[in-house]
């Protein structure tokens, strides 16, 4: 019993009120949000080469409020990475990754890593022609990786080809292996965030009752009102359905993988394909990364790191806007 | 306790701007509710047939068709239709499947349609389509005749129990507006002997069909097309097709204007021995009276949209121009048969009777053509 | 007192905008889950009187099996689906009643229950003869 009212009566620093540091409690509102919409979506889906179009077509346009939950669904699957996208940015820029806190950053990046697969998978299961052909050069992606790619390719698709093996794979990804993963990452994210404490300290504290309260709450209504209004303004819709001899003239994936989409275009092949794996793994251990080079170099080399940062998130910006326009 | 209430304000917009989402999401449900077909509840084996069908890949254009139709709306499904009703013929019920089901049968007897369409089944037996069969076997036992029919069920067989109701209403679209239009009447109703279709082409009603047919609306149902100034009115048929004038007001005892036939009218006017053509089958009873009861059916149609003299005017012509056909075709037919006397061909003689009706038709054609209106 | 009055009514407001937000969003996820069924019917001929030999007669439409029994001039038709867990009832001339093969329900020529398990009689179709013909109307159902 005390422990607990220790808790509701906790003080909170009043940076925490301040939306840019407040980005971290955003996807996770978003996170139960789409599960929420996501076991609602998956009472009509059905898994299934020939008919997971129709159901998703049934869903948008046939079942009463069908396409509301979809677009929910959807567009919040677009703010969940982009607020992730955002805490990660702003994490960068504060250096809040530093000791002690590299493991969650680490923890950070796998959740980052996460949500992107499950932006795949989940694109991947309307099986219309963005979809497959999605599917087919993500997994053409994977193939042409050296040794394990033909590997890789296989076991993502089920076989040689896209078929029923491939769906019903990218099917229990996206409903239970990764939202299980993010879960308990989300938890080892959380549980570090409040060992370690929020990185930047304030003298005056309010109170997690009721005013933080409020303040969460003002954000989950904001999300939901904002990811509402977009569905019922750009309400969903739904191309051909796939056809494996018929390539679309436009294939894009989707914006988030557009700094990838980007840079596969401008490098050779194989490049293309390592390049991003290395960078993966910078990516993923940074904080330690960055305390080598000032041990190494001094503040100069983290300077020119943290530069060569900075001009990555500005390239991931420009990727992303320049081919939305195109 | 400022703080506090800063807080809550800003809640309460953002609860007020909530309920404003939601209450434009409901907005947009209603509009989008409007256009939407509801889903029929289709029975558990007609779902069983479907999904089977769909797994293996088979019969994907039915399916397609079936989905798209009205049947398919309203949940009338594979099993309706395809388990053959206990009055069905002898030819159906002992037809061969691949299905597991074994009672399910691939041709439908007009039966099972009769079961929800008796309106139209009923006036379907009353009119010539339902007699296409029959006056078949009469006029190849009239030329005493062995049974080889194959060329001639293409057309005839709309007299058969499975074909019947498809002939004009294809499955599985079973589409009434295509049904309605004149090109699945020309499906038999044209060709050398007998053109029908290009004579109405020919004619000013055709004209106008094939100049604006494409912008009317088919849907309309026949009792449904007048001449009409209203906005919708560029939509109703501007001028009668097959079926205004032959399946008046949507009925199906297709039969009007038969009188008109060269056997017909022109044999009863002529003299011609009726009890002879009751030999050859002719349907008898174009008596005087029979031919005046048929001239004032036709009035009544040709009066929705002319004047009475405008029909007299031009029915007296008509009669004419029959008349002056028909004498011409007199004059012609002895020396058409005696063609046959220097035997140039070996030919059978089903083949001699044959050539004789198509040459008498082209005959005619070339003056009858003159008829159209 | 003005600023005790003002806060309770500020929560008021709040509260109940909330319970209005969150009352349509639930409406909405209700019609979401559960889809209304509407109904229509038609008629449809189930066959002349005066071909009808037996006593009861079993036409099939759709779903559902349909048992006709004919009582002189008059003719009624009943649903064959047990009232009571939903197998399918049989006519025995012999005993001139219905009864259902999976529990005994027993029911007698107009649908009543007569012993057994069921908990309602049998479901009463509307069926009229004209001419001759028996008319059956039967339900198409959309789900929406």
């Amino acid at each position: 019993m005390k422990i607990d009212l220790e808790f509701l009566n906790e003080e909170l620093p009043e940076t925490l009120k301040d939306f840019f540091y407040a980005l971290g409690g955003t996807p996770l509102f978003l996170f139960f949000l789409q599960v929420f919409t996501g076991v609602l979506l998956l009472i009509y889906y059905i898994p299934s080469y020939e008919s997971a179009y129709e159901s998703v077509y049934r869903i948008t346009y046939t079942i009463p409020m069908g396409w509301w939950i979809r677009g929910l669904h959807r567009y919040g699957a677009t703010l969940f990475i982009f607020t992730i996208f955002l805490h990660n940015i702003r994490v960068f820029v504060t250096r809040a990754y530093s000791s002690p806190r590299e493991f969650t950053w680490v923890t950070g990046g796998i959740l980052l890593m996460l949500s992107l697969g499950a932006g795949f998978t989940g694109y991947s299961l309307i099986n219309d022609q963005l979809s497959y052909w999605a599917t087919k050069v993500g997994t053409e992606i994977a193939g042409s990786l050296p040794l394990v790619g033909h590997w890789l390719s296989v076991l993502i698709k089920g076989g040689e080809r896209i078929s029923q093996f491939t769906i019903s794979r990218l099917f229990t990804l996206h409903i239970f292996i990764i939202p299980l993963l993010l879960a308990l990452f989300i938890a080892v994210h959380i549980f570090l965030v409040r060992r370690y404490g929020v990185s930047l300290e304030s003298e005056r504290k309010y109170p997690l009752i009721p005013e933080h309260l409020y303040l969460e709450i003002s954000i989950f209504i904001f999300l939901l009102t904002f990811i509402t209004l977009i569905s019922a303004i750009f309400p969903p819709e739904l191309g051909e359905k796939a056809n494996p001899w018929k390539t679309p003239s436009h294939i894009k994936p989707e914006w988030y993988f557009y700094p990838l989409y980007l840079f596969l275009k401008l490098v050779p092949l194989k490049v293309g394909v390592l390049f991003p794996i290395f960078f993966l793994f910078i990516f993923l251990l940074y904080p330690f990364i960055e305390e080598g080079c000032e041990r190494l170099t001094g503040r100069r080399g983290v300077l020119l790191l943290r530069t060569a940062g900075v001009l990555l998130y500005i390239y991931f910006v420009v990727a992303i806007i320049r081919e939305s326009i195109y | 306790m400022k703080n506090y209430s800063y807080e809550r304000v800003v809640t309460g917009i953002l609860a007020v701007l909530m309920l404003i989402a939601l209450i434009i999401v409901g907005g947009v449900e209603v509009q989008r509710r409007a256009g939407r077909i509801p889903e029929p509840y289709i029975s558990a084996e007609s779902l069983q047939c479907y999904e089977c069908h769909t797994e293996r890949g088979l019969s994907k254009i039915s399916l397609i068709g079936w989905k798209k139709s009205k049947h398919g709306e309203k949940g009338v499904g594979c099993n309706e239709c395809h388990l053959p009703a206990k009055e069905a013929g002898e030819e159906i019920l002992s037809e061969k499947t691949e299905c597991e089901d074994k009672k399910v049968k691939r041709s439908v007897s007009f039966h099972t349609c009769k079961r929800c369409h008796k309106k139209q089944f009923e006036e379907f037996e009353k009119g010539l389509h339902s007699s296409g069969m029959k006056n078949l076997e009469l006029v190849l036992k009239t030329f005493g005749i062995d049974r080889d029919t194959t060329l001639c069920i293409s057309c005839h067989s709309i007299g058969s129990e499975k074909n019947a109701c498809s002939s004009c209403h294809v499955p599985h679209l079973y589409s009434t507006s295509s049904a309605r239009r004149p090109e699945t009447c020309a499906r038999c109703h044209e060709g050398k002997e007998k053109a029908v279709y290009s004579y109405f082409l020919s004619s000013s009603h055709g004209t106008i069909f094939k100049v604006k047919g494409e912008t009317w609306n088919w849907e309309l149902k026949i009792e449904e097309w007048k001449p009409s100034l209203s906005r919708a009115a560029s939509l109703i048929p501007d001028s009668p097709v097959c079926v205004f004038c032959h399946m008046v007001d949507g009925t199906h005892t297709v039969g009007l204007h038969k009188e008109f036939s060269f056997k017909g009218l022109r044999m009863a006017k002529r003299g011609i021995d009726i009890a002879k053509g009751r030999e050859m089958g002719i349907d008898p009873g174009y008596a005087e009276e029979i031919l005046n009861k048929r001239k004032e059916e036709l009035k009544k149609v040709c009066m929705r949209c002319h004047t009475r003299n405008f029909f007299e005017l031009n029915f007296k012509d008509l009669e004419k121009n029959l008349e002056r056909a028909d004498s011409y075709f007199l004059e012609a037919l002895p020396s058409l048969n005696g063609r046959y006397d220097i035997d140039l061909f070996p030919l059978s003689q089903l083949n001699k009777d044959l050539l004789l009706y198509q040459r008498s038709y082209d005959f005619l054609t070339h003056f009858g053509k003159g008829a159209m209106y | 007192m003005r600023q005790k009055r003002r806060f309770f009514l500020s929560r008021i407001i709040l509260y109940s905008v909330g319970f209005f937000a969150f009352l349509t969003g639930f409406k909405y996820l209700w019609r979401y889950m559960v889809r209304r069924v509407k109904g229509e019917s038609v008629q449809i001929f189930a066959g002349r009187l005066s071909d009808m030999k037996e006593e009861v007669k079993e036409i099939r439409f759709r779903d559902e099996i349909l048992l006709i029994i004919k009582k002189g001039e008059k003719v009624e038709t009943f649903s064959s689906t047990c009232p009571h867990l939903g197998c399918k009832v049989e006519w025995i001339p012999s005993e001139k009643r219905f009864k259902c093969p999976c529990h005994g329900a027993l029911f007698d020529e107009d649908g009543r229950v007569l012993s057994g398990p069921a908990p309602s009689p049998l479901k009463k179709i509307p069926t009229n003869v004209k001419d001759d013909e028996i008319m059956v109307e039967v339900g198409f159902y959309y789900e929406d």
